[in-house]
């Protein structure tokens, strides 16, 4: 999924670019720096809050946990204070939801003393019309040709107003399908403002992906703020994206997290769930659950992993880079 | 010298070589007087000296000498051509005139190449290639390999003036890079100015690239045509009126793309991915007084993938130009120009089609004079005036299905002038001088939309926006560039040279990778962005030997940049109508040292050259206000460029390339987050890889024959021919968290490694035959 645009220009051209592993490492060590891995949700739900220390970039060893640190979530009226199940992995009690229009903070204090913070705003998310699962078949790149499977679309109107950020997840059979940044679909919504979405493929699931059994596919659509969709972006720019003459130059993946590094986010959500119903003992077909109209609707579009060369593109318009990496 | 009151008169007329074509910086000296002067870039001569009479040498690098006599009792004209000193095939030239220009020209830091030149270095895939050619001189740097980006001593790639035929080439390149849009067929001469730059030229801080075409045989049809690996290119000149008007005519096109139907791949097979470009002039010699030129460029990338995705970017030129010359002395060019660089990229079809297309076009007038006041004297003067518009991007129409909506960035608009003066003065008989001054000035007129920023940790935020009427200028630059040469002969051999620039900078091209990208946007000065400024001086020392068979040059130069210009991290330079609130503004400097050694007749020719040269940013808010080096430092840069002829019928050339690594920013730390491994990075720059220093050898291999009376050749080219895989890029990756995405990635199970691409193993290639006729 690299280079895509590299790769076909090259191997169009009858050039050819060719990997080697270098045989070197860099010593130079960089200050520990306290990790956070957190975020809300409308959901009620046990909310999870992650702290670690940094490790050396060449070692493998397991990132060192934070343990015994006071961890606290406010929306300024309320607070909830997390406590530590597994260490250096905090959890709110189940009873927490958040609210949109609400800023959260999240104040972690180290048995030390040391603190540090954390905010993010959830945003409402429009109504989500209808997800549709539709049988095609899309082009994965020079490698894998055309590929069948299911095609994830969404239809909706985009809220009116400029400056809004979306994330999908899609689960299928209740096991997340984008479990990676890189997978994931997320976008802004500068080229589509208060556009009607229509046949937006956010998600392809080939077919040797999804299993006969599978009866449920879910998908969620979160609002984002800015700050998360830069760090969905920088996370893309400094790890799988990178590798081509045309990347920017190095930097720090961006951090709400104050003198620390990672994110603690904050998001509304809203899931479809589209039942797939068997026909006969054959494959799944779509056909009968062509559409489906859930009740607890969820909305968007954003950036499509099969298709990543595409939605790079769109979504950010940073494609130049994005779409050469 | 007599300097009696006698009466002066004034010979004077154009110097071409046997097919018309004007020579630009051709010789003409008396010898009686020991005095002489120089065609300028029109092939234009004049010569003002006492009543007398006279032999007149005239000579040019290629040409036999010609001589003669005259009897000077009026102002007369005279127009001379000089015939092709190029050879039989394979019958060895020696020149019998001094060629020692090297040391008497006044200028530094100024290389010419002809296209012959060019011809003869040996590169990827057998294209002659202007820009690759001119990467090989001393004090000019790569990006990246392959890359038609250059950095002129420590300037950006942004920083130089390309001009074909006057025009600005805002992307000099094919093929990402890989190839320039200059087809050598075209080109008649280029010449790359990379300090003491002429008080003629502005706009760009760090070189000049002026770029000619030929204006065609005026005698006779003549033409040449090759077919090579990668193009194939058919070139037609000569006269529709003999001696009165000639054309030019020259195409090329690639054609690998032609295969791809007989690809199994679904999307290869319906794509295109070709370049081609198109170079066209007329010239029309009215009468002994005018003299008109008309020429064009247009060149086209095409890459298209399937349905799945478009880009299609190219330049267009065009140039109309109106020599004049009163009474002899004072000779005038009016040029009117017309530049257009323009990219649309797309997905064609379905719910997500969109077309975005952006381009720049720019006016421009120019009206230039050369007064040859007398042998000690050449003044020019003149001015430019450029109306540029920007079109930063827009959404196409075409997308009816698409839910995409149609935004547009607002177009900009400036106007760009300068006037400038400069003599060029011969003090005695060992000093010359030449000084001038330009004077620019740059206005933004409405209509226009500029945002006020606020500084901010990472990002800047608006905090107001201001909407200018169309027509409404709303902020004026304006500077003053003096410019001065100063040439010494020591003796007959050895000469000094130095000289100060100042240049200004209006337009800047937004990019922040070492390679530049067909996408990257120009964008002009205005309340946000200051204009770019530099000085530089440079000091050199000239040596000829062995009977001026051998130039020798050392120079040195150091060069201080203010409003540099540089980008926030991650910053988005497309499609962002808040672009200049990404930009960091800073300043830079560079120092180095160039030495060369070049060999310009005989059986052997080429050049050695070596460089050393550093260069520095200091900008606050990057890297914590720590100075760093730009990805183009690369301190030490060697260019062995040989071609020799081997017997009547071969000819071999080589050259060899070495520049050192490039300072490449490591991450020193890392973190994980839903189980991937993240980095974290070191000061910009802080580390060069060991063993990604760039080295390569090239050979070609020339047969020339002939067919009836045709000139032919065919080649074969070895690029990389000891297949040094060098690094391209060098990335970090965590080989577990990628290599496999279903396997479950946690804490602790990375396995970083570090990733080297390289682009060129060993390539030979072939150039079936060459026809000149």
């Amino acid at each position: 999924m690299k280079k895509i645009l590299f790769y076909l220009l090259i191997s169009a051209s009858l050039f050819t670019a060719c990997e080697e592993k270098m045989d070197v490492e860099f010593n130079e060590e960089g200050a520990k720096k306290l990790i956070v891995e957190g975020s809300i949700t409308t959901d009620t739900m046990p909310h999870k809050v992650i702290l670690s220390w940094s490790t050396d970039f060449f070692s493998n060893d397991s990132a060192q946990m934070v343990t015994d640190a006071n961890v606290i979530i406010t929306d300024g009226t309320k607070s909830f204070k997390l406590t530590e199940k597994v260490p250096g992995i905090y959890f709110t009690d189940p009873s927490v939801f958040g609210d949109t229009d609400k800023t959260y903070s999240l104040n972690i204090t180290l048995q030390d003393g040391r603190k540090f913070s954390a905010s993010d705003r959830i945003f409402s998310l429009p109504v989500v019309d209808s997800v549709i699962v539709r049988d095609t078949s899309l082009y994965m790149g020079p490698d894998k040709g055309d590929v069948s499977g299911y095609a994830i679309l969404y239809y909706g109107f985009e809220k009116p107003s400029p400056g809004d950020f979306y994330l999908w997840n899609l689960y299928v059979n209740d096991t997340i399908f984008n479990k990676y940044y890189w997978n994931s679909t997320f976008t802004d919504d500068k080229f589509v403002n208060g556009s009607y979405i229509h046949d937006f493929m956010v998600y392809f699931v080939e077919n040797k992906d999804i299993k006969r059994d599978t009866n449920s596919i879910i998908l969620e659509t979160l609002s984002i703020s800015k700050n998360y969709y830069n760090f969905l972006l920088d996370s893309n720019q400094e790890t799988v994206w990178r590798g081509s003459p045309w990347d920017a130059p190095p930097a720090n993946i961006s951090t709400n997290i104050v003198n620390g590094a990672g994110f603690f986010k904050a998001s509304a959500i809203k899931r479809n769930k589209i039942l797939l119903i068997k026909k006969g003992q054959k494959k799944l077909t779509n056909k009968s659950v062509d559409f489906h109209r859930s009740s607890s609707e969820k909305p968007s579009f954003s950036r499509f992993p099969g298709s990543r060369m595409v939605l790079s593109f769109v979504s950010s318009i940073n494609f130049s880079r994005s779409f050469a990496s | 010298m007599p300097a009696r009151a006698q009466k002066r008169y004034t010979v004077s007329g154009h110097i071409s070589d046997q097919s018309g074509e004007l020579l630009i910086g051709a010789n003409v000296i008396v010898r009686s007087l020991k005095s002489g002067v120089v065609s300028n870039a029109y092939g234009f001569y004049s010569l003002t000296i006492p009543e007398g009479e006279y032999e007149l040498l005239f000579s040019y690098i290629s040409c036999k000498n010609k001589t003669l006599s005259i009897k000077l009792d009026k102002d007369i004209s005279i127009n001379v051509d000089l015939e092709d000193a190029a050879r039989e095939i394979g019958e060895v030239v020696i020149s019998a005139e001094r060629k020692d220009a090297n040391i008497r020209s006044i200028e530094a830091s100024v290389t010419r190449l002809q296209a012959s030149d060019i011809k003869k270095i040996s590169v990827l895939m057998g294209e002659a290639d202007i820009i690759k050619s001119i990467q090989l001189l001393p004090g000019v740097q790569t990006s990246s390999e392959g890359s038609s980006g250059f950095y002129v001593r420590g300037g950006n790639a942004d920083q130089n003036l390309i001009l074909l035929d006057e025009a600005v080439v805002y992307n000099p390149s094919h093929l990402f890079g890989f190839f320039s849009v200059f087809n050598g067929d075209a080109i008649k001469n280029v010449e790359l100015q990379k300090g003491g730059i002429s008080a003629e030229y502005g706009g760009r801080l760090s070189s000049v690239l002026d770029v000619r075409m030929k204006e065609g045989n005026t005698k006779k049809i003549s033409g040449e045509g090759g077919v090579g690996s990668i193009s194939s290119r058919f070139t037609i000149d000569g006269p529709i009126i003999k001696d009165k008007v000639s054309f030019m005519l020259s195409g090329r096109r690639t054609y690998f793309d032609l295969f791809f139907p007989f690809l199994k791949d679904s999307v290869v097979k319906k794509s295109t991915v070709n370049f081609y470009d198109l170079n066209a002039k007329i010239t029309y010699n009215i009468n002994e007084k005018n003299r008109l030129f008309v020429s064009g460029y247009f060149g086209k990338d095409v890459n298209k993938f399937g349905s799945l995705f478009a880009i299609n970017y190219g330049n267009a030129t065009a140039t109309i130009r109106w020599n004049h010359t009163y009474g002899g002395k004072l000779f005038s060019n009016l040029t009117f120009i017309n530049s257009n660089y323009a990219y649309n990229l797309g997905v064609p079809a379905g719910s997500q089609s969109f077309s975005w297309l952006s381009n720049i076009v720019d006016y421009s007038v120019r009206n230039d004079y050369t007064y040859f006041l007398n042998p000690s004297n050449t003044l020019k003067f003149g001015f430019l005036t450029t109306f540029h518009k920007l079109r930063p991007g827009r959404m196409g129409e075409e997308s009816k299905n698409s839910f995409f909506s149609n935004i547009k960035i607002p177009d900009t608009h400036g106007i760009e002038s300068a006037i400038f003066l400069q003599n060029e003065q011969k003090i005695g008989p060992r000093l010359s001088a030449i000084y001038g001054l330009r004077i620019s000035m740059f206005n933004n007129i409405g209509k226009g939309t500029i945002y006020k920023f606020q500084q901010g940790e990472r990002e800047y935020s608006v905090v107001d926006t201001l909407n200018y009427k169309s027509g409404e200028i709303f902020k004026t630059y304006w500077g003053m560039e003096p410019r001065i040469g100063l040439r010494y002969m020591i003796n007959d051999k050895n000469s000094v040279k130095a000289s100060y620039n100042r240049t200004l900078q209006y337009m800047h091209l937004a990019s922040n990778s070492t390679a530049t990208f067909p996408l990257d946007l120009w964008f002009m000065s205005g309340p946000n962005v200051k204009p770019q400024r530099a000085d530089q001086v440079a000091i050199g020392y000239f040596r000829n030997f062995f009977n001026n068979s051998i130039e020798f040059s050392f120079e040195t130069f150091y060069k201080k940049m203010y409003n540099t210009i540089d980008y926030r991290d991650h910053a988005q330079l497309v499609a962002n109508e808040l672009l200049e609130g990404e930009l960091r503004i800073g300043k830079s400097y560079s120092y180095g040292a160039e030495f060369l050694l070049r060999k310009q007749s005989g059986k052997l020719t080429g050049w050695i050259s070596y460089s050393y040269s550093r260069v520095y940013r200091v900008i606050p808010e990057i890297n914590n206000g720590e100075r760093y080096n730009p990805a183009y430092d690369k301190p030490h840069n060697i260019s062995v460029v040989i071609s020799y002829d081997l017997s009547r019928l071969w000819q071999l050339s080589g050259n060899w390339v070495y520049t050192s690594a490039i300072p490449v920013t490591v991450p020193t730390s890392s973190y994980y987050y839903s189980g991937i491994k993240y980095p974290l990075y070191s000061e910009r720059g802080a580390v060069r890889i060991p063993g990604t220093a760039y080295h390569r050898m090239d050979i070609s291999l020339t047969y020339n024959y002939k067919i009836g009376k045709l000139d032919c050749s065919s080649n074969i080219s070895i690029y990389n021919v000891y297949n040094r895989h060098n690094a391209f890029v060098v990335y970090f990756r965590d080989k577990n968290a990628i290599a496999d995405e279903t396997k479950k990635s946690t804490t602790g199970n990375s396995q970083v490694e570090v990733i080297k691409l390289y682009l060129f193993p060993v390539v030979p290639s072939i150039t079936l035959i060459n026809v000149k006729f």
